[in-house]
């Protein structure tokens, strides 16, 4: 069929942010629709959301409320989210009792009830909250089956997209009633609202198990409940158009000299880069002066808070001599206090987002990824690396330099867990940390890996000062570590080959070597038994460091990693 | 606020008669208005509820109104009104009808806020003037 001979269905904007993403575009105009959930999800609040958003005198809505929700107290209860515009109350929405019909009469009254007041009314939105309840109420005096119902719903759903409404029922349903009960079938589209809770926390979640013309986005979708009603956080994130992609081309400086030539000039802009090093060493320091000389030259720059309020952030910042006030006043700088309850990172990443492109920011700091996890529900800490993986893309791809800072505890090798996981997404990584330097504990700086980029590999002495980090000489010599630490070079391992074990990451290295090779020469090269080479090639393929393939009956290993630095 | 609104719309329906019959008719008259008005909005059983923790607090006050009752759904808000105001003070017992129609909109505006309530009320007597009143959220708190 061509283009021309095509129906078209005009959308409307549910008025709740984020949820015209999450449902492709908008609510098909005339869709009979279906918001179900559990006891508390926020169904109410939804749909009265998208009711307010788009009923007018022109295009009135009516809603029907039935037993089991007083509508003294719904009105009383919704009254006090920001939506809920009293002056629409009984002009653009009527509001319509059906509890008598549910219980009195049978859904042959109640669809009678229905349309007599459709047709008074003429409505552009028609709700029925809750629809289960008329179902059970009518139920009980007329024993219907399910195909009565579902006759039923088909004549409501007729009738109601003929008299050109978009419905919606709203209903207190469990998933395993989606098979046997018609509703589900009848209805265009299905939104289901879930409360997900674990340990003490319960976050909100969405899901659009269907919605009939258009191309939702799939899984589940947090949003938070506040004074303002529902916002939804798209679990891709914000869908990047191709125009709006771009590498930009150049190298930022870092706002200190001597680390800008470690890193060849720079970081490469629109690179993401880690700054990890142990409590006190500097890190956020570094944020800073990275920020601040961003806007210095023209820059603009997000940073984004976990442990601190922006007001305290911003005085410690003017104490080392960085008026980053001075720079949020004008309009160059934003910091982001992100700290609420159960965060999750879709919610985070849309307010460094919005802040960005509020500001046509170059840089964005995240300061810190361990205040970062800490402040996430638990629920969301299993995928906290593809989330962040997706969140650095999506700000990469538009060409802003990402850099994110994370503490490493440095006692009894103790290794968290968030900067062995981040390190395989970012592009590069300065490390930071103590040593015993000729009986003083020094602090050392380190480029460990560049993806874009050669760099130096010289450990750096370097000096918190009151004018922000200062790169000193290059450590030579002996580096006494005090006791308990991990080495140097197996940090950089660490963070080099996040997973990997040092004889793993030599088995790795002996492949890179070789480009290619069978088990048995790796074997004989590294003087390995079979079985323990096994398992450490084993441990190459599960984390992608190695490819194999069969060549004339034989095994032959690959590497895909390369050298840190290369 | 509510003890104003209760006054004008009391006297509107009213009109001439001053006797407590004419009263307990006038009341029973702006009843069923009121019913016919909110009933589709906050329900049969919410306007019942409301109107019978109206009628409660005025007999506390006024005792003679013991023995009324509210059955909206049964055709007759206020049951037993016109029997109670019998031979009564006429000046009483407008005061107690005041003070029971007071009650039922300082309940409606606790629950559904000042704004909406009043919305009602002006919806159900458009002719009668209530816009020179004040917001009187204080007095609906109480």
């Amino acid at each position: 069929m061509s283009e021309r001979q095509r129906v078209s269905i005009r959308q409307l904007p549910t008025g709740v942010p984020g949820l015209d993403q999450v449902i492709g575009g908008g609510l098909p105009e005339y869709s009979f629709n279906l918001i179900a959930g559990g006891p508390g999800t926020g169904k109410t609040t939804l749909v009265q959301q998208i009711l307010f958003a788009n009923a007018s005198p022109e295009h009135p809505g009516l809603y029907f409320t039935v037993l089991g929700k007083p509508p003294l107290k719904m009105l009383r209860y919704q009254q006090q989210f920001g939506f809920f515009d009293l002056d629409k109350v009984d002009s653009a929405i009527r509001f319509v009792n059906l509890s008598q019909e549910v219980l009195d009469e049978n859904l042959s009254k109640v669809l009678e009830s229905i349309v007599r007041e459709v047709e008074g009314v003429n409505p552009g939105i028609v709700v029925v909250d809750s629809f289960r309840t008329v179902v059970r109420g009518t139920s009980k005096a007329t024993e219907i089956d399910q195909l009565g119902l579902q006759s039923f719903l088909q004549r409501l759903a007729l009738y109601l997209t003929s008299w050109q409404a978009t419905t919606f029922l709203v209903g207190e349903y469990l998933e395993s009633e989606m098979r046997d009960n018609p509703v589900f079938t009848v209805a265009d589209g299905i939104l289901w609202l879930f409360q997900s809770s674990e340990r003490n926390s319960t976050v909100r979640k969405l899901r659009v198990m269907k919605m009939r013309g258009q191309a939702p986005v799939l899984g589940l979708h947090t949003f938070r409940i506040t004074q303002n009603g529902i916002e939804v956080f798209p679990r891709t994130f914000k869908q990047i158009e191709e125009k709006e992609r771009r590498r930009p081309s150049g190298r930022l400086s870092t706002g200190v000299a001597a680390l800008d030539k470690m890193m060849g000039g720079g970081i490469p802009a629109g690179d993401s880069v880690l700054v990890a090093g142990p409590s006190g060493s500097g890190k956020t320091m570094l944020a800073a002066q990275f920020i601040a000389e961003g806007v210095r030259r023209g820059e603009p720059g997000v940073i984004a808070v976990f442990e601190e309020r922006p007001q305290e952030y911003l005085e410690w910042a003017e104490k080392l001599g960085f008026n980053l006030k001075e720079m949020t006043h004008l309009g160059n700088l934003k910091v982001l206090y992100l700290h609420p309850l159960d965060l999750s990172p879709n919610e985070a990443f849309l307010e460094i987002w919005e802040a960005t492109r509020q500001l046509g920011a170059k840089r964005v700091v995240i300061d810190s990824l361990s205040g970062f996890e800490m402040t996430l529900a638990p629920t969301f800490l299993e995928d906290l690396r593809e989330s962040l993986y997706r969140m650095i893309e999506a700000l990469t791809d538009i060409g802003i330099t990402v850099l994110m800072t994370v503490e490493r505890v440095e006692v009894y090798n103790e290794l968290r867990f968030s900067p062995y996981l981040i390190s395989f997404l970012v592009d590069d990584i300065i490390l930071q940390r103590y040593i015993e330097l000729e009986g003083r504990l020094r602090k050392i700086m380190t480029v460990v890996k560049m993806r874009n980029s050669p760099h130096s590999k010289d450990l750096r002495i370097y000096e918190i000062t009151s004018r922000g980090l200062v790169v000193g000489e290059v450590v030579k010599g002996y580096c006494n570590l005090p006791p308990g630490l991990t080495s140097l070079g197996e940090i950089i391992t660490q963070l080099a080959y996040p997973g990997l074990i040092d004889p793993e990451v030599r088995v790795l290295r002996a492949l890179i070597e070789l480009r290619e090779a069978p088990a048995e020469t790796l074997a004989q090269r590294m003087g390995l038994q079979i079985p323990d080479l096994v398992r450490a090639l084993d441990r190459l393929l599960a984390l992608s460091y190695a490819t194999q393939e069969e060549r004339e009956r034989q095994i032959i290993y690959r590497p895909v990693a390369k050298i840190p630095g290369q | 606020m509510a003890m104003e609104v209760a006054r004008r719309l009391l006297t509107h329906e009213v009109g001439e008669g001053q006797d407590p019959e004419d009263l307990a008719k006038a009341a029973e008259s702006a009843c069923q208005k009121l019913y016919r008005q909110l009933a589709k909005l906050i329900g049969s059983a919410g306007f019942q509820a409301l109107l019978l923790r109206a009628v409660s607090l005025a007999k506390a006050e006024f005792l003679f109104l013991k023995r009324v009752e509210s059955e909206p759904e049964a055709g007759t808000c206020l049951k037993g009104l016109l029997e109670s105001v019998q031979g009564r003070d006429p000046g009483v017992v407008k005061d107690s009808l005041i003070a029971m129609f007071a009650n039922f909109i300082s309940l409606l505006v606790t629950f559904i806020g000042e704004d909406l309530a009043l919305r009602l009320v002006r919806k159900t007597w458009p002719e009668v003037p209530f816009d020179d009143m004040g917001s009187g959220s204080e007095e609906a708190k109480k």
